[in-house]
């Protein structure tokens, strides 16, 4: 098994006005005319600089006496300069649609989504992009029906995804090691993208939402190398965690289930059809049979199905890699339907579903709730009862998100 | 047995061990001088301008020794170069050959024919073959060989220093409790023989009885059950019986473990039919005591934990574990498989346990059989002695017997009394060490756990997370998580290149809580220079990932098989453990049908049972 002689090909790809609004306050950069406020304020783009220390660190980790990655990306701030920058020779795959006045300004979400096309239509082995959570959804959208890995470079202001690494240049090493690898011998997991409505989060309101999953480079050392789904793999465990579940729920209870693969598989397991990235409400009836009695529910929807004073529980599963069980990407589920169901049903109103080695990965940190309620997030702090299996549970523990960023 | 033979079993296991000791001495002062020797050659030629010049293409190649010394024989690089044997060795039903065979034994006279008539006639129909078994036919010589190959592409306890294995607990087996164990005196017993006629071994399992039962602070200890997984389903067995005969059976129905004991616990407890509760770990790596005040209620049934943990980490608040369990009416069983770390230090009833077992390989030096005749002890407090496996051997002092008349008894849970012969070693070798020698071995096996980890941690690139600063009981779960941030060498793949070394390697049970993971238990058996070795290799290895990762990824270089298909393994449809379910599985000689062809015509003798 002589690894490949063949140079890695690596995609890049900058969002040069990522992060600008932050740095003025202007809680993101979604919209041309936030960037120019942003600009107008003085606010200096850092996307470049982050995308360069993440390609320098790369070139520094590569393995000597091995083919350097060969950089495709797009022309000017869109890559090729900050590949230049970290001493690598960039091959153009697109440039901007405007790309005249060399603005970073006149830079838009479309030209990220042709340019990722581009990438993917090359073959590359992986596509780090420099951006926030906006950025992610525009690469998710690109990349939508393929299998390209991503690994996001964190230069924007909201990072709520899990596609990101925890720093430019812990992006450079986890490329490196992946892209050093015999490509069948490389291992992706699913991690959610995660954004907000930043009109509304200026407006003070906290909406963050799941828009999808990325295959991202594991590195993390916990999560076995498995490429087919056997009865080790995680895909394993979570149809276990549906037979269970399949199992336990119990008629005539409203269940509000939450976004994400984990619990969609439960609700196949049912029969039904689940949204990926929605709230949806299902009951059982008495003979079992499971109906969806709304589906891609917002938050006003659920808050009015769980009114009428029944048995109401909720079914989710933590949200990106912070480890958010509430509050993350699940928003539509509010605090008085988590109080409601706390209240009706005990604590198994809250059947939290995920698999052992999603909970590896968490390294130990606790799981967090940020319910926008200050008295609900105490009602679970502690230890939650977590099915991580057919008749298999962990106890885990969970702390509001304010506490254990304190 | 009378005193004066066990007398003499004694005084030949101490005349016995005296000889090693002298031997031993002997080495040491040879090894000393050998070093001696080595360091002068070592500054000579670092005076003059010797490079190392071993450029041997497959062969790992120690640091530092000087190739021509001028010895005879020259001195070993460390670690040293080693190459396994390759025999690309057929399956022993792939050898058969029609009509071969290994004995030929003479045709049997008229005279006794006429005399005996057909002895098949005489057994019973029942029991009769209609045809002969499909048993390979070979010549002894071809046999002898197969097996031989087999034994060289194996990586033996007595052939590695076998360290690499933590949680497995590769410890020595001195030879002469298997040369009891093979005495004609055990070995011409029948357990059908009318049990007056075996006072002798009924003796033997008493006496460790009552040993194991001092070691665990236990009221009883049965010693029928199989060991690991085996025993502690005799445990899960008992607590259920327990909470059965109390009218709890059916609400208690949820078995709490921790992350870090072995999953042998959730397993079983699994298999019985219970609900399993996982505690993670708290911010230190100690079991999390708040988790467990969250888990019990009034469906907790029982407690299985190990103590020290898998982490090699000792649980400081292990009693207050206990009571919260028992005041929510649940009984607490301690898994000490592998009680090397605290043998005479600690005992499991002292800290309020109900249950405990034994592995008699782990702890008591008895060979492990590979799921075969390991032998286990179950210790139980008094409230559970009525619900032991059956039969019991009971004594007066003088006379010894099989108490059969146990109407509360979980039943029999292995045939017959139990693995005799290995009860005999476990025997053998408690005697040979006595009480202070028992706590030696923990003694021992502790400060090697401690030397080794002060050499590993000297490493680049490994770390042993938890509990920082805090010394480990008997064994180290280890992570190569730095090393392999910055080399993208895996764990696994430092045990693939571990065995061009001629050493085993493991990394830890799934999910990987601890990322990278490496376990090593160095136990009382290795000495130091055995440490010293087995660290210089991991060193070497390591030093490889950052000079040269490629050297790694490609491991083994010089083992029997390159690199295992762990998928397969996993998967019930591929994996085959006996020749009938790979040529089911895999179509192989004349089946005609793969397994996939197997699958699509809706035929699942691919999966589940096994030959």
């Amino acid at each position: 098994m002589t690894p490949t002689a063949r140079a890695p090909v690596l995609g890049l790809v900058v969002n040069p006005i990522a992060g600008i609004g932050g740095a003025v306050g202007l809680k993101g950069s979604d919209g041309a005319e936030t960037v120019a406020r942003a600009l107008a304020l003085g606010a200096v783009p850092h996307a470049n600089e982050r995308a360069a220390d993440a390609l320098a660190r790369l070139a520094a980790r590569w393995p000597a006496g091995r083919p350097r990655p060969q950089v495709l990306t797009g022309a000017g701030v869109m890559g090729a300069s900050a590949a230049i920058r970290a001493g690598l020779e960039p091959e153009i795959v697109g440039r901007r649609a405007t790309d005249r006045t060399g603005d970073p300004a006149s830079t838009t979400a479309d030209d990220t989504r042709r340019i990722v096309a581009a990438l993917a239509a090359a073959g590359v082995d992986l596509i780090l992009f420099a951006g926030g959570d906006g950025t992610a959804r525009d690469v998710a959208a690109a990349l939508a029906g393929t299998r390209v890995p991503v690994l996001g470079i964190p230069a924007g202001v909201k990072i709520h995804s899990a596609v990101f690494a925890t720093s430019p240049a812990t992006a450079g090493d986890l490329a490196a090691a992946f892209l050093a690898l015999a490509p069948g011998r490389r291992h992706v997991v699913d991690r959610e993208i995660v954004d907000i409505d930043e009109a509304a989060y200026r407006r003070g309101e906290m909406a963050p939402r799941l828009f999808g999953e990325l295959p991202v480079p594991t590195g993390d050392g916990r999560v076995q190398a498995r490429k087919e789904p056997t009865p080790a793999s995680d895909a394993a465990a979570t149809a276990a965690i549906a037979a269970d579940l399949a199992d336990s729920l119990e008629a005539g209870v409203r269940y509000v289930l939450g976004p994400g693969s984990t619990v969609r598989a439960i609700a196949d397991r049912l029969g039904v059809a689940k949204t990926l990235v929605g709230v949806d409400v299902v009951e059982l009836d008495a003979d079992r049979v499971c109906r969806v009695v709304a589906a891609d529910a917002r938050g006003s929807d659920v808050d009015t199905l769980v009114a009428d004073g029944g048995p109401v529980a909720i079914v989710v599963t933590p949200i990106g890699g912070q480890g958010f069980l509430f509050g993350r990407g699940n928003q539509q589920i509010g605090a008085s339907v988590i109080a409601r169901a706390l209240s009706t049903a005990g604590h198994d109103g809250i059947v939290v579903v995920a698999t052992p080695a999603k909970l590896a990965a968490l390294g130990g940190r606790p799981l967090l709730v940020d319910t926008g309620d200050p008295a609900v997030d105490a009602l679970l702090d502690g230890h939650v009862r977590i099915v991580t299996g057919h008749r298999e549970r962990t106890i885990y523990p969970v702390r509001p998100a304010w506490e254990s960023l304190r | 047995m009378t005193d004066d033979r066990r007398g003499g079993t004694r005084r030949v296991a101490e005349r016995l061990m005296l000889e090693q000791a002298l031997e031993k001495d002997a080495l040491r002062a040879e090894v000393q001088q050998l070093r001696a020797e080595v360091d002068r050659m070592r500054r000579e030629a670092d005076a003059g301008s010797a490079a190392m010049s071993t450029a041997d293409a497959g062969l790992p190649v120690g640091p530092g020794l000087p190739v021509d010394a001028g010895l005879p024989v020259g001195p070993k690089p460390m670690p040293r170069r080693f190459h396994q044997a390759r025999w690309d060795e057929p399956i022993i039903f792939e050898l058969s050959v029609p009509g071969a065979r290994g004995v030929l034994p003479p045709e049997t006279e008229a005279a006794i024919t006429d005399a005996v008539g057909d002895p098949a006639a005489a057994l019973p129909p029942g029991i009769r073959r209609e045809a002969p078994p499909a048993l390979p036919e070979l010549s002894q010589l071809h046999v002898l060989r197969h097996y031989d190959h087999l034994s060289q592409e194996t990586l033996g306890v007595d052939f590695n220093i076998d360290v690499g294995q933590g949680t497995c607990t590769m410890k020595y087996s001195p030879k002469v409790n298997d040369q009891l164990a093979r005495s004609h005196r055990l070995a011409d017993l029948h357990p059908l023989q009318d049990p007056s006629t075996i006072g002798g071994i009924l003796e033997i399992m008493w006496r460790l009885e009552r040993m194991l039962a001092e070691i665990s602070g236990m009221d009883r200890v049965s010693l029928q059950t199989g060991a690991g997984s085996a025993a502690i389903w005799a445990n899960v067995s008992m607590i259920r019986a327990y909470h059965a005969a109390r009218g709890d059976g059916a609400t208690r129905d949820e078995i709490v473990t921790t992350i870090f004991s072995h999953p042998s616990n959730a397993a079983c407890a699994k298999t019985a039919g219970y609900r399993v509760i996982t505690l993670y770990p708290d911010a230190d790596g100690y079991p999390d005591l708040d988790a467990l005040r969250a888990a019990v209620s009034d469906r907790t049934a029982a407690l299985l934990i190990t103590n020290p943990e898998d982490t090699g980490i000792f649980n400081p608040r292990i009693e207050e574990f206990v009571r919260v369990v028992q005041e929510a009416g649940g009984l607490a069983s301690y898994d000490q498989a592998n009680a090397n770390g605290i043998l005479g230090i600690t005992r499991a009833r002292d800290a309020g346990f109900d249950l405990c077992h034994f592995n008699l390989h782990k702890t008591f030096s008895t060979p492990h059989a590979c799921g075969g005749p390991a032998a286990g002890a179950c210790g139980v407090s008094e409230a559970l002695v009525p619900f032991l496996p059956r039969p019991t051997v009971e004594s007066d002092g003088t006379r010894f017997w099989l108490d059969d008349d146990r109407p509360e008894s979980i039943g029999k849970v292995r045939p017959w009394y139990g693995v005799a012969p290995n009860l005999v070693r476990a025997y053998a070798w408690i005697m040979s060490l006595g009480a202070d020698g028992l706590r030696e071995v923990a003694e021992t096996a502790v400060l090697n756990n401690n030397y080794l980890m002060a050499k590993v941690l000297e490493i680049r690139g490994a770390s042993a997370p938890y509990a920082p600063g805090k010394r480990r009981i008997e064994q180290v779960r280890y992570s190569w998580d730095e090393l392999a941030r910055e080399t993208g060498v895996h764990s696994e793949e430092i045990g693939y290149r571990a065995a061009d070394f001629g050493t085993h390697y493991w990394t830890s049970h799934h999910p990987y809580v601890v990322p990278e993971p490496m376990t090593l238990e160095p136990t009382e058996s290795y000495s130091r220079a055995d440490l010293d070795e087995f660290a210089a290799i991991l060193r070497t290895i390591a030093e490889e990932a950052y000079a040269d990762p490629d050297r790694v990824h490609g491991a083994p270089y010089a083992s029997t098989v390159h690199k295992i298909d762990h998928e397969a393994l996993d998967d019930p449809e591929r994996w085959a453990i006996t020749w009938r379910a790979y040529r089911r599985k895999y179509g192989i000689a004349g089946d005609g049908a793969t397994a996939g062809a197997l699958a699509a015509a809706g035929d699942d003798r691919g999966s589940g049972e096994e030959g």
